[in-house]
């Protein structure tokens, strides 16, 4: 009897120490919510964006943590689906983080920018690539790093103009909602930067086969191939596909086939593609970064999403380290007067600058990485 | 010329992988009545599982072998955990389709959250230089696939005139009660129809992946492609599914050349509207049989 009586002393004694001090812990941590897409189309690149932010939580705390306090990432799956995104969002909220990072889709990402704009919580994506992201709401609490299509075909119309005299574009998109996009964007940019657009073609989803596409580019007379899709096996349909129809004029790739995947599947074929991208592979420090992702993961291995979550969560760390606290309104105030932040994002040097005008980070030409395919390999062009 | 010949035989190609896919939707429903939506996501999981093992160094014809294994495998589990389970219970054929199609979510997401969702590279067979024919570049792939569809076929319909249990096949799906009264096996020819309809889905998933790549998500369009194929080219004999995957491949490749790309992905419900009003029971079909 007495020996119960001391173990519900015990007990009502260890009830209280816990009820004290476990909300004080968690109030202890700087929190950071984070809505992905753990197992639907979004996640192939969610999911390695996840990864790389638990790796720079590990070091954020392994250094000291944030503002003096423990950094705590709190995951949350948006299921690919715009309104759980928004819900989410509110549930992040609730447990007053300080920043919501969204490394899901574009769709996703719109609603929960707008239920985030509306609980004023700073918010954003380090590859979201919807223009209208940035658009709506201003003040806007939402701040981005990705790489946009309008800057991708500046960068591709920059160096086509330099390279192909009377150059004559087409463009073969494919007709996911995002191809789509990136494909109207391209076709405005090169036609605003004086270059004329001979054919614009569209390759089914799940096409076994792009030959019909390759032969209607050769018969449009172009004398370059602007590949913009979002999904990778459909260019590498159409690179085989253009290379056995005999087409020799350069095909120009977007981001989305800068990953190490667009080698593999496509073999030879991928052999003189040029791409714009926003990773710089030799740089030292992006060098060392992939290495250790891939340690990680395997996957990791060239694969740009991995850098480019790090490399936004660092940006966010810096704003909460000089907001000097949690408050939400601080740190987007913090976010917006970002200046000259280095990046890890282009070439050696590039700085990610927002402004009350501007929550883009990279919006010029200058700031995207040239790369191109030679002998199953990517090598920067400088 | 060159053109030309180079069109027709990019519809042959995709033709002959709709045709291997509508091939194993026949073979399931001809003895058990159940249009199997999963056969995408069969093709999808040898294609990926094929995939994972070249990847682990494992020799290339038994890596497709053992996707094809998994595949065959999975379907028998099927069959099992649920054909048999909603049949003893008296389930309609409907109740059975929607099983199945709720298979194919599990599979699709089940093969992504296991395997992996990247996009894999499957090697082809025969992968080297373009033979040159009469001047057209012809890749050692499309001959590949083309000769394997046409082998398949041969050999289904070997199966089905020259073997009990191919001639069991029909009867056990017009009739079941009547068939075993007659001595058939129907439980046993019901498993090997499954089996034989996951086999050759695994061998149109394992031709696709090169021509494409291998990842969990390729199994929903090649699975639509393969049944509307079936009931284009009808439902009642093997060769519907060769003369329906044929059209479609050619008519969809055509439409991509001289129509444009956006236009052309209306082109097999456009055809799947035509042929059944004109000839309810598909190209081939003599009429349409209900199981």
């Amino acid at each position: 009897m007495v020996c119960l009586r001391s173990l519900l002393k015990v007990s009502l004694a260890a009830s209280a120490f816990l009820t004290v001090n476990l909300p004080t812990q968690a109030q202890d941590s700087v929190k950071i919510g984070i809505t992905f897409d753990a197992a639907k189309q979004a996640s192939f690149y969610s999911v390695q964006q996840k990864q790389a932010l638990e790796m720079l939580a590990a070091d954020v705390n392994a250094a000291g943590g944030v503002l003096g306090r423990p950094l705590e990432l709190n995951f949350l799956d948006d299921e690919n689906n715009p309104t759980i995104a928004a819900q989410r969002v509110e549930q992040l909220s609730n447990d007053q983080v300080a920043y919501i990072i969204e490394i899901g889709s574009s769709a996703t990402g719109l609603l929960a920018q707008q239920k985030a704009q509306e609980l004023g919580i700073p918010n954003g994506s380090p590859a979201n690539q919807n223009a209208r992201l940035t658009r709506p709401n201003l003040p806007s609490f939402y701040f981005r790093t990705g790489l946009l299509d309008v800057t991708m075909s500046e960068a591709a119309a920059s160096y086509i103009g330099k390279h192909i005299p009377n150059a004559k574009v087409a463009i073969v998109k494919d007709p996911t909602p995002q191809g789509l996009m990136l494909g109207d964007a391209a076709e405005r940019v090169l036609k605003n930067a004086g270059i004329s657009v001979v054919a614009v073609e569209q390759v089914p989803t799940g096409a076994a086969s792009a030959t019909p596409q390759a032969l209607r580019v050769m018969g449009s007379g172009a004398n370059a191939v602007l590949m913009v899709a979002a999904a990778l096996p459909e260019m590498v349909s159409y690179s085989k596909a253009h290379r056995q129809a005999g087409n020799k004029s350069p095909i120009f790739g977007f981001s989305a086939t800068g990953v190490s995947e667009f080698i593999t599947l496509a073999g030879g074929a991928a052999d003189g593609v040029i791409i714009t991208d926003i990773i710089d592979y030799d740089r030292p420090d992006v060098a060392a970064l992939t290495k250790r992702l891939a340690e990680r993961d395997p996957n990791l291995l060239r694969s740009p999403f991995g850098i480019v979550a790090y490399g936004y969560g660092q940006l966010v760390i810096d704003a909460i380290k000089r907001a000097g606290s949690t408050d939400r309104a601080k740190i987007r105030e913090a976010m917006e007067n970002t200046k000259d932040f280095p990046t890890l994002l282009g070439y050696e040097g590039t700085m990610i600058t927002f402004s009350s005008s501007n929550h883009d980070g990279i919006t010029r030409a200058g700031q995207i990485v040239l790369r191109v395919v030679k002998e199953g390999k990517f090598v920067t062009l400088r | 010329m060159q053109i030309t010949a180079l069109i027709i035989l990019s519809g042959l190609t995709i033709g002959s992988i709709y045709a291997m896919m509508a091939l194993g939707y026949y073979l399931v429903s001809s003895a058990t009545g159940v249009i199997n939506f999963a056969q995408g996501e069969f093709a999808m999981l040898a294609a990926v599982a094929s995939a994972v093992l070249v990847g682990l160094g494992v020799w290339y014809p038994l890596a497709i072998l053992g996707g094809i294994a998994a595949t065959l495998a999975v379907s028998i589990v099927s069959f099992y955990g649920l054909i048999v389970p909603l049949r003893t219970r008296g389930a309609s054929l409907d109740a059975m389709i929607v099983a199945l199609l709720g298979l194919t979510i599990v599979l699709r997401y089940g093969t992504g959250l296991s395997l992996g969702r990247a996009e894999r590279a499957l090697p082809a067979p025969f992968d080297g230089d373009p033979l040159i024919v009469f001047e057209v570049p012809v890749q050692q792939t499309q001959i590949t696939i083309i000769f394997v569809t046409l082998g398949l076929f041969l050999l289904t319909s070997a199966f089905i005139r020259g073997t009990w249990i191919g001639r069991s096949y029909q009867v056990a799906a017009l009739n079941p009660i009547g068939a075993q009264i007659c001595g058939v096996n129907l439980a046993l020819v019901q498993v090997i129809a499954f089996g034989a309809g996951a086999i050759v889905a695994g061998i149109a998933g394992w031709l696709y992946a090169p021509l494409y790549a291998a990842t969990y998500l390729i199994g929903g369009d090649l699975g639509l492609k393969g049944f509307l194929c079936l009931v284009v080219g009808g439902l009642s004999r093997p060769y519907g599914a060769l003369a329906g995957g044929i059209t479609i491949g050619l008519l969809e490749t055509l439409s991509q050349f001289y129509v444009g790309s956006p236009y052309s992905e209306g082109v097999p419900l456009l055809m799947l509207i035509i042929v059944l009003m004109g000839r309810p029971g598909g190209l081939l079909g003599g009429g349409h049989r209900t199981g």
